[in-house]
Parts: structure tokens; sequence; C-alpha cells
């Protein structure tokens, strides 16, 4: 078996021959991939399902097609994403050429999570290899069937000296994080983004960091609460609240809270029966600790259950529950949930609201149900995250027009589609100039003079060129 | 409380007052920086010439024009660059809001380097301003004049509480490094990015490092050399070679070794007269360890030009060296001096190999009339840029990216890149309640029927014109019935 440092000199050397340049090859291996995905639907479904118990309609939805999604929007749109960008010139510049090239990094590392193990590792992968570089991709160990299925299937379809799997825990992840790379992308938590951030700054390795944090959803003003129901619930259950955007807890007022509560309770029954449990559609708990974890939160929270609260430790199944009666400094208030747990907190105004969230860390999404366009404008304008979206939740990274990144403790650099493209990529800027003109050039050579400098200050202001 | 934990606080309370925010106070502030260099040009002057021997022609050609330009167009931008970005979207997001929202980040650190000790603090400042930020500054104290009137002047034209300026030395910056930043933008040397990225690492902090490096610089036999060699004589020795971008080291074929040799020569006389030592255009090495560090890089390779120096002075003529190799002492870091090695090789594929073993440079220069070999230059190397038939000028051009990329840097700024670096792209998509009908294709229970129409319509991608967007809406309006119908049928 090739130990890590033999894997990436033959990734290295794989790349500074230049195979992975030309547009044909990217295609190549993009379509490959995509034919992986295609021909082993059913692998990856069950694979999942045994990791997490994903619902086959979560895993086709959020692994699958959202993958088949960005490698044809990829192969779509690759021509024009390789082409040089002209810019805008002085009257100094006028007859040279200018323009940006994107050029790839090198060899990158794009290190997976759990939660979805397939999507936030190929999609990442698809911007890399679209830019041209040769990639390792570490998949969380966390999620073992998976981790064994993409390690099975990788090198049927991808060539083997551009990309490689590499896998293990902690142990080996620290190993691998010890050589150097052009461009590091990690899914994950806080605490492990800093070591991956200190092992980058060892080697002047830029890095994009995709964290999390705690995605508040306020609710105020006039608002259809069986609709927002509906959509809270979606995002929230989803994968059972094991989503890096899921809305973590909710804001709103007494009222609303009495007219959401029954809604929720409602809108759960419609989606999976009157006993959770026994529903195909609802996922587990990814692992005994995680489980333990989320029972010592409903342990000790000084809320009040009001819906659900049944949970199974062999099954690893935890009921979708509504906490009532939460204060800001809730058990469930200190970390990420990560999990089928919905605090609500009563707080009657919206600039309340709004302050407690600024008490918080900046989240990876931030969400707003309203009918009132002022108070969707409000939120969004009093507060920051990586992403917002009102009315709904998740949603918004399934767009690829829309860069999906963090901000502050959520991360930063963001990716999907062409940023995606641009997240791996070097802008280099190109400038060829002709050799004409050397008496324009004068103007800058010492001996320095008051005349020269004016000289040189007109034709080179950038309205200047509007004369032209 | 630490002085600069202190400034760190209050910079932080201020910004969240929310006063940057309004593009009019932003402005404002813009526009009294550029109250300060056009004002204080004399104090700027006599600084720069107390700290690295600059004329006032030279620092204003090299240090305030390029502060000024970037001011102005961030004034006339600024309304255009902070308005919501609108993106594509899906079949399903036809009748919603999707754009992307400029945001400050919140509080930057601006670490600037001694060699163009206004250039290279002000220039990301504009950005940070631009962007809605409270930022910071630090300026190098090896530049300890430029610093001094920094400190004691900005504050009269800019918001103290906004934009302290914090001067200091060693301590004083790791104790800044120990406070949380939202971004830290950093110019100088790799081996301090390296320390400063790793203070950023504690916090999560993202960072824009401009770094360094060696900047080769290649020289077809074919092409115009008189007309090559004077650009390349400007770009090294303006400010004594300390640049970033200056051409490092030079590469030619050992058949016009000799004419590169002496049209340089004929060009130092041309610009800096027989006595570069008593021209005023021609300044000196900041202070003496640098100047005993570069003296040492003559070692083992041959002057052919200049080559005397006053360390009293901190005087190093320019100086031009052969029987330069790869394993010469002066090849083995960034030269940042009065020194330019020639070293010979056989033609542009040795050049490439030679330029590919060494770490990436922030700029590769080429001197060729041959389009195609400078295309293969291109293909062929990686740098933060890459200039044909020219030194330096491609940082004045603000609609290009000014970054390194490996050693040399990561990030980028100027003009509206500036802006960018130092904003959040927040990513906003403003739905409706309404059309609840549709969504319900997502919702459990699941059936293969719903997952289906889910498959086609939740993830679709589709680049529309507002036109064919409205037709399309009309048509999707009446399939959606239609689906709602089947599905609350079934």
């Amino acid at each position: 078996m090739e130990s890590q440092s033999q894997v990436l000199e033959r990734l290295r050397t794989a790349f500074e021959s230049g195979v992975t340049i030309p547009e044909k090859f990217r295609r190549t291996q993009l379509t490959n991939l995509m034919s992986m995905i295609k021909d082993n639907e059913e692998q990856i479904v069950n694979a999942l399902h045994k990791d997490l118990t994903k619902p086959k309609f979560e895993a086709i939805l959020s692994e699958v097609d959202i993958v088949m999604n960005e490698l044809h929007y990829a192969l779509s749109n690759l021509t024009s994403w390789m082409q040089p960008e002209y810019v805008s010139k002085n009257l100094a510049t006028k007859l040279d050429d200018c323009f940006v090239r994107r050029e790839p990094l090198g060899v990158v590392l794009i290190i997976g999570p759990w939660n979805y193990p397939m999507q936030l590792l190929i999609l990442p992968m698809i911007g890399a290899i679209a830019a041209g570089n040769c990639v390792v991709i570490k998949p969380s160990e966390v999620s073992a069937a998976t981790d064994n299925l993409i390690t099975e299937l990788m090198p049927k379809y991808l060539s083997k000296d551009c990309y490689a799997v590499v896998r293990g825990g902690p142990k080996e992840t620290q190993a691998l994080l010890k050589n150097r790379f052009d461009h590091i992308f990690y899914t994950g938590s806080q605490a492990v983004a800093r070591v991956v951030l200190q092992a980058a700054a060892v080697h002047l390795t830029p890095v994009t960091l995709e964290l999390g944090g705690k995605c508040p959803c306020l609710i105020y003003g006039r608002v259809n609460a069986t609709a927002a129901a509906h959509r809270l619930v979606w995002a929230k259950f989803f994968n059972a609240g094991q989503s890096c955007v899921a809305p973590d807890y909710v804001l709103c007022s007494k009222a609303t809270r009495d007219a959401l509560v029954p809604a929720l309770r409602q809108v759960l029954e419609d989606f999976y029966g009157s006993d959770i449990q026994k529903s195909p559609d609802m996922s587990r708990i990814v692992t005994p600790k995680h489980w333990t974890r989320l029972m010592g939160l409903l342990n000790r929270t000084k809320g009040k259950v009001v819906v659900g609260g049944e949970h199974d430790e062999k099954d690893r199944y935890i009921a979708p529950t509504v906490v009532v009666d939460v204060a800001e400094d809730d058990a469930l208030m200190e970390e990420e949930i990560f999990g089928p747990i919905l605090p609500i907190l009563t707080i009657e105004s919206l600039e309340e609201s709004i302050k407690l969230t600024k008490r918080k860390e900046k989240p990876l999404a931030f969400y707003v149900f309203s009918d009132e366009s002022s108070v969707v404008k409000k939120v969004l304008e009093n507060s920051s995250s990586g992403g917002f979206c009102s009315n709904d939740g998740i949603v918004h990274m399934a767009l690829p027009g829309l860069p999906f990144g963090g901000v502050g403790n959520s991360g930063f650099g963001h990716y999907h589609g062409h940023w995606g493209f641009e997240a791996f990529s070097h802008r280099r800027a190109v400038m060829l100039r002709g050799w004409a003109l050397e008496k324009l050039n004068a103007l800058r050579y010492p001996p320095y003079s008051d005349e020269k400098l004016s000289w040189l200050r007109w034709t080179t202001s950038p309205k200047s060129c509007s004369i032209m | 409380m630490s002085r600069q934990q202190l400034a760190v606080q209050r910079a932080r309370k201020s910004f969240q007052t929310g006063k940057t925010k309004p593009l009019e106070s932003r402005i404002h502030q813009l526009r009294n920086l550029l109250r300060f260099v056009t004002e204080r040009r004399r104090d700027i002057a006599e600084a720069v010439k107390k700290d690295l021997s600059k004329s006032e022609h030279g620092t204003e050609l090299f240090e305030t024009l390029g502060v000024e330009g970037e001011i102005k167009l961030a004034i006339e931008k600024l309304a255009e660059w902070a308005a919501p970005r609108p993106v594509e979207k899906s079949l399903l997001t036809i009748s919603d809001e999707v754009f992307m929202h400029p945001e400050p980040l919140g509080v930057v650190l601006i670490i600037g380097a001694w060699n163009y000790p206004w250039a290279v603090t002000l220039q990301p400042l504009v950005g940070a301003i631009a962007a809605g930020n409270a930022a910071v500054i630090k300026p190098s104290e090896v530049c300890c004049h430029s610093a001094k009137v920094m400190e004691e002047l900005l504050p009269q034209y800019l918001d103290k509480d906004l934009y302290p300026v914090v001067t200091g030395g060693v301590p004083e910056t790791q104790e800044l490094l120990r406070q949380r930043f939202d971004h830290i933008f950093y110019t100088g040397s790799s081996a301090v990015g390296k320390l400063v990225m790793e203070a950023a690492a504690r916090n999560l902090t993202p960072v824009t490092l401009e770094l360094g490096g060696k900047s080769p610089c290649y020289i077809d036999k074919n092409c115009d050399i008189t007309v090559a060699c004077r650009r390349i004589t400007w770009g090294k020795f303006v400010n004594c070679g300390q640049t970033c971008i200056a051409p490092d080291y030079v590469l030619c074929d050992p058949s016009i070794q000799n004419r590169v040799q002496e049209e340089i020569k004929n060009c130092i006389k041309e610009f800096y007269t027989d006595d570069p030592k008593t021209f005023e255009d021609y300044g000196r090495i900041i202070n003496k360890r640098h100047f005993k560090r570069i003296m040492a890089l003559m070692e083992g390779s041959t002057v052919v030009v200049g080559g005397d120096s006053d360390e009293s002075q901190c005087y190093i003529a320019p100086t031009v060296l052969k029987n330069v190799t790869g394993e010469s002492k002066v090849m083995k870091e960034e030269i940042f001096g009065p020194l330019l090695p020639i070293i010979t090789v056989s033609g542009v594929d040795e050049a490439i190999q030679f330029i590919n073993e060494r770490e990436k440079p922030l700029v590769i220069y080429v001197f060729s009339n041959d389009n195609k070999l400078i295309k293969r230059v291109i293909a062929e190397t990686s740098s933060g840029a890459l200039l044909a038939n020219d030194c330096l000028v491609h940082f004045t051009v603000s609609s290009l990216p000014f970054g390194g990329v490996g050693n040399s840097g990561m990030g980028c700024y100027h003009g509206r890149y500036g802006f960018d670096q130092l904003s959040h792209m927040r990513s906003c998509l403003i739905k409706q309640l309404k059309m609840e009908g549709v969504n319900s294709m997502r919702y459990p229970p699941h059936t293969a029927k719903k997952l289906g129409w889910a498959r086609f319509f939740l993830l679709k991608q589709i680049n529309l014109g507002r036109l064919r967007r409205m037709m399309l809406l009309a048509m999707f309006v009446g399939v959606a019935s239609f689906v709602h119908q089947v599905l609350f049928q079934s």
C-alpha cells in the first residue's frame, strides 16, 4: 500500500507534467465523475443509508442530484470559465494587452465531513478538477460505508495519477497536513479548523474553511404560520438536523410561538406519521457519541419539551423535538445543536432578537420568516452571516449562482458553481506591453521633474481613457 | 489593558454603532484621506527622504500618485461596488430575489511594510474604508519617520476611533496579533507572513498576504535589447531595488550577456549620473542591517558595474553581477537591493526550468518580440503576475488584481479587488411564503412520483433573459398548478 508521501509525489509529478491543463482532460475527468455517480446511484444510496439511515429521497436530492447538477453546470461553463478576462486600462497602457488568467494552483487537499459525505466532498472536488488541479480527497472515517465506497470507485473512474483518496482518522489526517499543498479545503468544526490553519501556515498554503454555527431563525410580523411551519420542519429535520445550514433555534413572540407550535406538531404528523420512528423518511444520529451528546443537551435544558422528546439509544433515534421557554444561557444555546432539537426562545421585539443574534458568533446561515418585507429587510441589514434566506431554509445553498461559504466563526472562502472554480484557481494578472512609445516611458525615468510628473498623472489616471 | 487592546476595542465599538455602513460616510472618510495625501505632501516627502533618501518627486511618483488614484477610483465606483449583485436563478426561484450582498467584515488589521511606507499601508486602507470596515493601521517601525508622521497626522483627517494608527516594534505587533480581527492584511516577508497566518489561525481570521520572492527577468536574445535594458534598469534601481516587484535577477543567452551589461551600464549613467551617490533621485538602503545583508550577497560573484558602497550613508551603487549561478549567495534569498545578477541560460527552455525549480515569485518578467515565446512562458510557469516587455507598471493598472501565489502570498487587491477582498459577499435568497403547493413535492412522505418531479424542478439550472423569464413563469405557473392538482389527487 502506498504511503501518503508516495501518493503526493505521484500527484505532484503528474501536475508538473501539465496533463491537467488542457480543457479536454478536465472535461473527460468530470464526465467520468458523472458516470461514477450515475452508474452507482444505488450503491451510494445504500451506503448513505448504512451511515446515517438517510432516506432515499434525501440521499438522491442532497447527495446525488446536487452533485450531478454541479457537474452539468461545470461542463456547460468550463470553456467560458477558462477564458482570459480582459480588463480596462488607463491611457498610458491603452495599447497594451491586460488580462487576468485563471490558473490551477497545483496539488490540493479536500477534507470532507460525515453529514453529507458525498456532496461535501465531491462538490469541492468538481471545482478543483475544473480548475485544473490534482486532488487528494480525505473522506470522513465517521461515515464509514461512504468512505469505503468512494475509495473503491474513484480509481475506477478518475485518473489515478491525478486524483487520490487518502483514508484514516485524526492521526492520519494530522500526518497528511504536514505535507505541502497548494490549497486546503476543509469542511467541519471550528476546533479542527484551527489545527488545519496552523498546519497550512507552515507552508503558506491558502485555505477555504466551511464551518458551522448556530443558524438563527427569526419569525416576526404578519406570517402564514402553516406555510412557515412546513418549510421550517423540512429544513430543520432534514438529515435529522445534521446540516450545517439547518435552522438551529427560533426567536419569536409569544403569540407567534403559540400559533407555531401546534402548526409544527401537525406538519410533523403530516410528514412522518404518528409514529415517527417507523417512518422511512427520518434519518438517525450518525454515531452513539453524538446521540449521547444530544441527549445530554435535552437532559440539561431548562426549557419545556412540547413536541417529541422520544428516543431510542440502540436505534440512535431522537424524535423531532421542540423545546419552548428556552433562555439565552440555556444548554441548548451553548453550541451548534446539529440534531433534531428545535429550541424556541420567546422574545417580544424584533430589535431585541436581532441584538441577541449579534451577541453570538456569525453563523453560516440566517433565516427570517415573515410576510412583511420590511421585517425581512430589517433583519438582512442588521445581521451578518455566510448566507441569508427569507421564508425558507437550506435551499439557498442549492443555487450554483450563489457563493456558498461562511464569515467569522462560520468560515471563510466559498464555492459552488463558478465560485468553486475560482476557489481553486490563481487569478494571474498578465500585461503584455509593446515596444513602441518608449518616448512616453521617458516621463517616468530619472532625472525626475515637476513637468514629467504632471504628464504622468494625466496619462495614468483612469478618467483619461474616457477621451479615447 | 494594553494600548493595542484599547485601540482594537475602540475600533470595534465604533464599528458596531453602524456608522461605516452608509456609503456617504465612507466617501467622506475617503475624501479626507485624499485631502491628507495632498495637503501633507511635504510632510510625507520629508519623512520618506529621511527613511529612504527618496527624492520628493520619487515619493510622489511611487507613493502618493498611486494612493490618490486608488482613492479617486473608490469614490467614483463605490455605489457600484457596494450595490447588491444579482445572480442567475433556477426554475423554482424564478419569482424570488437572488443576489450577493457586499457587507463589511468588521475590524481589519493592516500591517504595512517599510519600502513604500505610504503606498502599501494606505492602498489597503482605501479598500478597507470603501468596504465599510474599521481598520487598525500598523506602519512598519523600520521606516520610523514615516510611521511617526502617520501616527501624528492621520488622526487629524480620519476618524480616530475607526482608523487608529498603532506604532511599535515586534512586541507591540505580537500584542496586536493576539487581538481578534475580522481580517488581517499583511505586506512583508514570507517568514513573518507565516507567523501572521499562525496568529490568525487562533481566531479563524482570514488573511491577505502580500509577500515577496525572487522575480526573474528573461531577455530573449532577439528583442530590442536597448529598450529592454532601459526598462529593466529603471525597474531594478527604483527605490534602490527595495521593491517587492523589482526584477530580482536577469536570465539571458550568453551571446548577449556583454551587450546587456553594457546597455545597463549606460542606462545607469543616463538615469543616475556618473556619481549616483550625489544624485538626488537615487536612494539609500533603509538601514545598516539590510546594508550589511546586501553587501554580503555579492560574495562569490563578479562585479561588472558599480559595486562601491558607503556604510555610513547606507549607500550601495547600482551594481551588476556576472558569473552567477543558481548556487551563488546572491541567488539564495530575495535581494531587495541594487544588485542585478545576470545568469546565462541557453534559451527559453532552460529559463523556464530555472524559474520552475524555485518558489513562485510575485512577478515574472519576459522581454521578447516573439508572442509564441511569451505565451510559452505564461503557460509553463506560475507567478503572482506576468509582465512582458516592461517592469513594475502592472502595479498601476487598478483593474488588474495585485497579489502573489504560493510563497509570494495569497489574496489580492487594487481597485475593486481591494473592496471585494475586505468585504463579505453574503448570499441572499428572498422568498415569499406563497406558492406552497409547489414546495410540497419536496416534503415527506416521499413517493417515487414526487421524487421525479422534485428532481426536475428543484435543481435544474437556467440562465434567462427577463422576457423569457416571464414566459417561462407563465408556463411554470400552469405546470405547477397541474402538478399541485395531481399530487393532491393521488
